[in-house]
């Protein structure tokens, strides 16, 4: 028997592409407005936050990019990807604010923040103590993370936290596609030794199932 | 590249993550199988890289997103008023209860006024801070004109 099925109130969330959403947003469609920002704040918020490790700088960096794409709508491409175009000026942005968080922590001598590991923002709720081990090598890996320098910082994260292809760093960071293997080498062979300074049996894991 | 290493190092990279050439990749999975040390590189970073991308990351909610942005001016702003509120208070309670008989030096009384003045004015200047950010980033400004 068929049933009949309640139309939506209002245009779904998912549903329209990017290009319709931006030609209704500048026709001045609040709701195609509010369905980008909705769409785009998130993955802002996490390259953001992976780039600065704090979330109130990440947060105030992702609504500062929303900002400009929304300002710069009427001369947007509307069949330019927004994704691509967002991760470059989120990743200028963090930059920005961590060339400034140099300048004044030089001023005030303060070597707290960030790059410490008290500023909580992994989701480590553990079920089995599998999850423990699992949460706790985590927490290591990203505390190890923000000892890099910021430009191995930003090439890990675009890598192994955001997933990007080698073409899609490379257009990120405006660089060569050939560059970005090089740069993520030394990258990581920093990131692995201060992470085999902190848990030693990761080697030994390693030895195991290289083993198998 | 060296006699015991006879590939470029950062190919070991391109391998873990797949993105060699079917040639490149032959040769280094040769060499790997001769060199232990460049196999335990291999097997460690590709370690590291399986825990980053599963580690799970606090998102915001809808309430969060809608909190006004606050600039680390405005943060410091307010951590210096409430600071210099608190030694105020704490520095009158001290000369009310443990020297209420005592003369209070005419320095001390102006450094007391002027620090709660400089108080409520890193409060207020925190506060008009947060009130432009918001305005600033209201994502509607431009339709509201």
């Amino acid at each position: 028997m068929a049933m009949a099925i309640p139309a939506p109130a209002g245009p779904s969330l998912d549903a329209p592409g990017d290009s319709e959403l931006i030609v209704r947003a500048r026709s001045g469609d609040l709701r195609a407005r509010e369905v980008l920002a909705r769409r785009y704040r998130e993955p802002a918020y996490l390259l953001a936050l992976q780039l600065l490790g704090d979330p109130e700088e990440a947060r105030d960096l992702a609504q500062d990019c929303l900002l400009r794409f929304f300002l710069k709508l009427d001369r947007f491409d509307a069949d330019r990807p927004v994704l691509p175009w967002l991760r470059r000026i989120v990743r200028n942005g963090a930059i920005d604010l961590i060339r400034r968080r140099k300048v004044r922590r030089a001023d005030s001598l303060d070597s707290s923040g960030p790059e410490g590991e008290a500023v909580e923002v992994l989701d480590l709720r553990a079920d089995t103590e599998g999850d423990a081990l699992d949460r706790e090598r985590q927490r290591c890996v990203w505390a190890c993370l923000q000892q890099l320098s910021p430009a191995h910082r930003e090439i890990v994260v675009l890598r192994d936290y955001q997933d990007l292809s080698y073409e899609q760093i490379a257009d990120v960071l405006g660089v060569p596609v050939g560059t970005v293997m090089s740069r993520l080498h030394r990258a990581r062979n920093a990131l692995r030794t201060l992470v085999l300074e902190r848990i030693p049996e990761l080697a030994l894991g390693a030895a195991a199932r290289g083993g198998e | 590249m060296s006699a015991r290493h006879p590939i470029d190092p950062t190919m070991l990279t391109g391998f873990i993550d797949g993105v060699l050439t079917q040639g490149d990749r032959q040769r280094v999975a040769v060499h790997l199988e001769t060199c232990e040390e460049c196999r335990r590189t291999v097997e460690e970073m590709r370690m590291i890289r399986d825990v980053a991308r599963s580690t799970p990351f606090r998102t915001l909610t809808d309430d969060q997103w809608s909190e006004a942005p606050r600039s680390s001016l405005s943060r410091w702003a307010r951590n210096a008023g409430w600071a210099l509120l608190a030694l105020w208070l704490v520095a009158t309670i001290v000369l009310i209860t443990v020297l209420p008989d005592q003369d209070v030096d005419p320095l001390l009384g102006r450094v007391m006024i002027w620090g709660a003045v400089a108080g409520w004015l890193a409060l207020f200047a925190s506060a008009a801070l947060d009130r432009y950010a918001t305005a600033r980033t209201d994502v509607y400004r431009a339709v509201k004109k």
